[in-house]
């Protein structure tokens, strides 16, 4: 038994170890191992580490994707379009997965595939004509540098995001101190590596769009877009080639349009993408479903920002599975995008058009009337302006181009306009170097234009904090002396040296220690160095060889067709200039009449004005016109960075809404205000005679009635009005001013007028929905006050909101710009009221009457019978109002009114700045009413801005 | 040639076996890319016929031939060479038939006639008893390398790595001595050390980049990673799959397979579909019938009639064995990315008829096995 076991054993030992040695086994065991290593391996990737391969995957391959919402449109008061949507095609860079696979085949690395794709992409566009839009803060300039475009705050964000530090101070002051060029070296060779090869021009332009991208680096998903509005032929190229293009799409965008804009832009703004800080002010107030995201477009200004949360409607989403491609395999989610609401405005656009037109016209017929041949511009109010400011006023609004004359491939003409420019130049600058190193004239004895470089060079030094004025004492004999030009500029630099109000470290000087005379030798370096280089100088030399004739007006009107100002063809006031029909001067003048050159272009005083028409009854604004406008279009969806620069430097400042904020003193217009405080206040009473001597003798100096040395005689309230009597009000100023124990008191005289000018709600916005400067009531003089002088200074549409609470006796709108909103399908969503910011109760039926019948005699009695304000069937109520800026320039020209007299529906406020008389705003709200009431007097009718003086 | 075989003595577990993983293979193709659905069909039907056909023709008919077999092998390895297609900077390929014919891969058939050719060579000398002369190991040398040098010149690093691999087991297996293995294991170690150290100089000439790349890429993976996407999405598609998958052709879920992360994933990368949709589960199901057929090989070569039969059966089972180590291994990353198809389960009809025919000739030595 035991044997058998043995032998048993022994066999199955030997079988085993037979198996063993042979030499299949361990082949079998390697087998056996390199198995088991596999199936460990799958273990820990799929069970250990299964999940977070998952998650992994799922990240990789989930993407979120927005949907644009449709923003709502802007409409006036009847359904005319005034903002919508236009789709177009834009061309959009990303990080595509595809760049990698690309650039290997490329043999280069991703990061320098995307320049090459980028190349590409842009020469496409630039052949087809088509500009890239991004908003990088750096320019090449003409001479080959890069420079900023912004500069404080900006400047230093976009410092912290080139260099992704989170303080500024955290940059070394090689950084800071690199300039643009610095910045462009670091973006370029360093973060971008875009090849040296190409121009700096390209250089530029594909680390703008890299940097728009870069800085998207936290949703790598999201397309940038590099170009909007691009050709089809762009489009089709792109597409075409989008094989060798990876990362460049061709995109439908939705673009905001907007109709006539240069009516509108003022009140309805623009539109542009999100920046940081909007997205955090508007997402801490939206839920989460509701919130921005950074490619989303917001208002910039006007209606589009104040609308902000109806226009925009709801973005939608789309979630969904993509491959390796992008390619949509699955959506799993999707949020419908909801379209934005339509806002309707109290706008009525034909009447904001008539308006804008008529007042530019008027403003051209105030110029006209007052235009001069000669070159004397005589230094008083209301003199004629010479015609050489008109052909200054070209150069200075930068529409004839001193730089560009030097350019190779300019005309003869302007070649030698830009030698004389050049040399003069150099001339006036060797001479203010000897001026001011040797001959040390006095101010006064210097020629004009000199006198003004001097001028220049001080303002210089004190806008670059080098020269720091306020270190000065302003009594003293010296100081005086200099600034009523009985010193010359050496002997007050000198003095301001000895005073240490010379900063020596903003002179980049070399050493801390000066002496006086090295010091101001380096000053002198400093402003002549400046001036060189300087574009107001290069300006100021202009007008001294136009005022001095070197520069003709024969020359003007030739460059303004060399330089395209005017195309040339099919013009027959150029074709009269050529024929010798026609001389320069006459040239100009048909050329405005006609509106070819309009008042805006030339910059001279007038340029600018604004109307507002408000409904007496409801508070709705009707038109709102601020003259020059702009055109909103080239800012919104992405800015125009040229025309952006172009309107910066537009000496007319078009951006600036005139009707809310620029503000003038009221002048007369004021005086029904004072009528209804002496009135309400009991210092006079509707039948209380105020003699006029042509002087307000009971305070010193005496101010005088405009009539001086003529005198109104005994005037009640109404004739006040209606003659616009001074000395009535100056009466009812001191009156106001007397305290019930007999005392003259500015204050109480101020307090009491206050009271009224709040009243008509002058001291506070006038409630319209968009920007708007606070209103200024005066605060000293209360009988200069009482007349609208003193410290006044209100906008418009704020008058506007005082003669509209005059019209409709004592109640006082905050105005509105907005009748309803309705939903994308035009179902209502709510209607908007004007709201009543108080009612007028303490004012009697009878101040009422007085002061309206005083209003309706300025037309009815005051004005000639040959004016339209006259002649119309409406009867119209209204006062002027004439505002002196300044000893050397035209007044401002006013007027208020409403209409009709007896049952009034609306009220025109018009304002011209520099407008010379307010009968020239007289006769502007004559042709509005008109329009508005009785067209058949349009006809044949012709602006004539023939007032000159005020009469009031 | 056909002696009567008993078909009681069919090894119909292996075929089963087989027949199961190729059919496994036709469902994964069709999950990866049903495009490839069909051809894979028409290759399934043919290399099941050429492996019943190639089973009942008796082996050592076959071995008879095994010079011109190596003639033919020599013959279509240098055409390849001249005429083949080249795909990526390598010729592979040979178009029978012009530009839309059918493409076939010489490397593959290669496998099978070597593994023939070396088994007949060796039983030869091992039954003269000479395998450890001079001249045994000169004529196999010399052959293996110029087959070698044939493979690598395309250039096909894995195949050729995979190809010596098998070649070295035959030999190993036909009962090489342990002091020549020694020798031959002191020089290759340095050689291989060396190979390594001069493949990293800038200006080296053996190896194309891009191969040098691969190998660096596996040894250093973070400085040489640009090219590990298509492996780390392998990875992370059959991570993804956890102990169960996603399910064939689901939709439930978007799977790496449909989100085309790995490029022609039906096949080097067949394993990436498995893992995923299959899970762990299916996976080691996979490898499990892989290894059983393995060693169903491994047990015909130990019951061969003859040295012949047993060879041959080493080799088809090392060529199963290996080629599905290394591909799995590259699949899971174990391995540096390189192109060797699973067997019987890759897209291929090449390596899918050359599998057959080995199959068959295993099938015929079984027949014939003693006891």
């Amino acid at each position: 038994m035991w044997q058998t076991f043995k032998e048993i054993a022994r066999s199955v030992w030997e079988i085993i170890l037979d198996y063993v040695r042979h030499r299949l086994f361990p082949v079998t065991v390697v087998f056996v191992v390199l198995f088991s290593i596999l199936i460990h391996r799958l273990f820990v990737l799929q069970i250990v580490e299964g999940k977070e391969h998952l998650d992994n995957f799922v990240y990789k391959s989930e993407k979120t994707l927005m949907i644009d919402s449709v923003r709502g449109k802007i409409l006036d008061c009847n359904g005319k379009v005034l903002a919508y949507n236009e789709l177009s095609n834009a061309a959009t860079f990303s990080n595509d997965p595809r760049m990698a696979v690309v650039a290997e085949e490329h043999d280069v690395s991703e990061n320098e595939m995307k320049n090459l794709v980028l190349y590409d992409a842009i020469s496409i566009l630039e052949r087809y004509g088509d500009t890239l839009t991004y908003d990088f803060p750096i320019e090449l300039k003409k001479n080959g540098t890069y420079a900023f475009t912004t500069e404080g705050t900006k400047l230093k964000n976009f410092y912290k995001d080139v260099y992704a530090v989170l303080d500024y101070e955290e940059l070394s002051i090689e950084q800071k101190s690199g300039g643009a060029e610095g910045v462009m070296a670091y973006l370029c060779d360093e973060t971008f590596e875009i090849p040296k090869e190409y121009t700096k021009d390209m250089r530029l332009k594909i680390c703008a769009c890299r940097y728009k991208l870069w800085m998207n680096r936290y949703q790598q998903y999201l397309p940038v877009t590099i170009a909007y509005d691009i050709s089809d032929e762009s489009a089709a190229a792109l597409t075409e080639n989008s094989d060798v293009l990876p990362g460049i799409d061709v995109m439908t965008k939705s673009l905001r349009r907007y109709n006539d804009a240069k009516y509108f832009a003022h009140i309805i703004g623009y539109i542009g993408g999100i920046s940081e800080e909007e997205m955090e002010e508007y997402n801490s107030k939206l839920t989460d479903d509701m919130k921005y995201n950074g490619a989303e477009m917001v208002g910039k200004m006007g209606i589009e920002q104040y609308c902000e949360s109806d226009l925009r409607g709801s973005c939608g989403s789309q979630t969904m599975y993509v491959d390796n491609l992008g390619r949509v395999l699955e959506v799993i989610d999707e949020q419908p995008a909801k379209a934005g609401n339509n806002v309707y405005l109290t706008i009525d656009y034909d009447l904001q058009k008539y308006c804008y037109d008529m007042l530019e016209k008027e403003i051209a017929a105030i110029i006209l009337a007052n235009l001069a041949p000669g070159n004397v511009s005589a230094k008083e109010e209301n003199a004629p302006i010479p015609i050489t400011d008109a052909y200054f006023g070209l150069f200075n609004n930068n529409y004839i181009s001193v730089e560009q004359m030097g350019d190779e491939d300019a005309s003869a003409l302007e070649k030698s306009i830009y030698d004389i420019v050049t040399k003069e130049t150099e001339s006036t600058l060797k001479r203010i170097e000897d001026i001011l190193m040797r001959e040390h004239v006095a101010v006064m004895y210097l020629d004009e234009s000199y006198q003004e470089y001097m001028q220049y060079i001080c303002d210089i030094l004190s806008r670059n904090d080098i020269l720091d004025l306020s270190k000065l004492d302003h009594e003293s004999d010296e100081y005086l002396a200099y600034i009523n030009d009985q010193d010359s500029l050496y002997d007050f630099l000198r003095y301001a040296i000895n005073n240490e109000a010379i900063d020596i470290k903003a002179l980049n000087a070399s050493s801390d220690y000066y002496d006086n005379d090295e010091l101001y030798k380096l000053l002198v370096d400093y402003a002549l160095g400046y001036l060189r280089t300087d574009k107001t100088f290069a300006k100021m030399i202009v007008h001294t060889l136009i005022v001095d004739g070197n520069i003709t007006g024969n020359d003007v009107v030739n460059l303004i067709y060399l330089q395209n100002v005017l195309p040339s063809d099919n013009d027959p006031e150029y074709a009269a200039f050529m024929g010798g029909e026609l001389g320069a001067y006459e040239f100009m003048r048909r050329k405005l009449e006609k509106l070819d050159i309009t008042p805006a272009m030339l910059d001279l005083k007038p340029c600018s004005g604004s109307v507002v028409i408000t409904d007496v009854n409801t508070g709705d604004v009707k038109a709102l016109v601020s003259y020059p406008g702009y055109d909103n279009n080239r800012l919104t969806n992405e800015v125009d960075s040229d025309y952006y620069n172009q309107l910066l430097e537009d000496k007319t400042t078009p951006m600036v809404n005139r009707a809310t904020q620029v503000q003038t003193a009221p002048g007369s217009t004021f005086k029904v205000v004072s009528s209804v405080a002496g009135l309400t206040e009991g210092v006079i009473d509707p039948d209380t005679y105020i003699n006029c001597s042509g002087e307000f003798t009971e305070i010193e100096p005496p101010p005088k009635c405009w009539i001086y040395p003529s005198a109104h005689g005994a005037l009640p309230v109404a004739a006040a009005i209606q003659h616009s009597c001074n000395v009535f009000f100056y009466t009812v100023g001191y009156r106001l001013s007397m305290t019930e124990d007999g005392r003259l008191s500015d204050n109480y005289g101020l307090k009491r007028l206050n009271k009224y000018a709040e009243m008509f709600g002058l001291t506070e916005l006038s409630g319209v929905e968009i920007d708007e400067n606070k209103p200024q009531v005066s605060d000293m003089d209360s009988v200069r006050s009482a007349i609208g002088q003193g410290h006044n200074l209100y906008a418009p549409v704020q008058l506007s909101r005082y003669v509209t609470t005059v019209a409709n006796r004592g109640t006082c709108y905050n105005l509105t710009l907005i009748d309803r909103v309705t939903d994308f399908e035009d179902k209502p969503v709510r209607e908007n009221e004007a709201e009543v910011l108080h009612k007028l109760t303490g004012i009697s039926s009878s101040t009422w009457n007085v002061v309206q019948e005083g209003m309706r005699n300025v037309v009815m009695l005051d004005t000639p019978e040959t004016e339209m304000i006259y002649r119309i069937d409406t009867p119209a109520a209204g006062k002027s109002g004439t505002a002196q800026q300044n000893d050397v320039s035209p007044d401002h020209a006013l007027f208020i009114s409403y209409a009709p007299y007896e049952k009034p529906e609306v009220s025109v406020t018009s304002v011209i700045q520099y407008g010379y008389a307010s009968g020239n705003t007289r006769e502007l709200t004559g042709f509005i009413y008109a329009y508005m009431y009785d067209q058949q007097k349009l006809v044949g009718a012709e602006m004539k801005a023939d007032q000159k003086a005020g009469t009031d | 040639m056909f002696t009567k075989f008993k078909l009681r003595d069919y090894d119909f577990k292996l075929f089963v076996s087989v027949l199961v993983i190729m059919i496994f293979g036709t469902v994964m193709i069709n999950s990866a890319d049903s495009s490839y659905t069909y051809k894979q069909r028409v290759g399934l039907a043919m290399g099941i016929t050429a492996m019943l056909v190639v089973s009942v023709i008796d082996y050592h008919f076959i071995c008879k031939f095994y010079v011109m077999i190596y003639a033919f092998n020599v013959l279509i390895m240098i055409s390849v060479l001249i005429f083949g297609v080249n795909v990526g900077g390598a010729k592979r390929w040979i178009m029978v038939g012009g530009s839309g014919g059918i493409q076939f891969q010489p490397s593959e058939f290669s496998k099978i006639c070597m593994i023939i050719f070396l088994s007949a060579l060796l039983a030869w000398f091992k039954d003269k008893g000479m395998l450890n002369s001079a001249r045994c190991l000169t004529m196999v040398a010399v052959s293996v390398g110029v087959e070698l040098l044939l493979i690598f010149a395309e250039p096909d690093l894995s195949t050729t790595i995979c190809v010596t691999l098998i070649l070295v087991s035959i030999i190993y297996v036909a009962g090489l001595s342990y002091k020549i293995i020694g020798i031959a294991l002191l020089i290759f170690v340095p050689a291989a050390g060396s190979f390594l150290w001069y493949i990293q100089r800038p200006d080296q000439k053996l190896l194309k980049d891009y191969q040098v790349g691969r190998i660096l890429q596996f040894i250093y993976p973070g400085k040489y990673g640009e090219d590990m996407s298509q492996q780390n999405n392998s990875i992370m598609a059959i991570g993804s799959g956890m102990l169960s998958g996603k399910g064939l052709k689901s939709s439930t879920i978007a799977t790496v397979k449909d989100a085309n992360f790995i490029s022609e994933q039906q096949t080097d990368f067949i394993f990436s579909v498995i893992g995923e949709e299959l899970g762990f589960v299916g996976s080691v199901l996979v490898i499990a019938i892989i290894l059983l057929i393995v060693l169903q090989c491994i047990r015909i070569a130990r019951r061969a009639q003859d040295t012949q039969g047993m060879l041959i059966a080493t080799g088809v089972a090392c060529l199963i064995g290996f080629q599905s180590f290394i591909n799995i291994a590259v699949a899971t990353g174990v391995f540096p990315n390189t192109g060797i198809p699973l067997p019987f389960v890759s897209y291929g009809l090449s390596s899918l008829l050359s599998l057959s025919v080995g199959m068959g000739l295993l099938l015929n030595i079984s027949l014939q096995k003693t006891g």
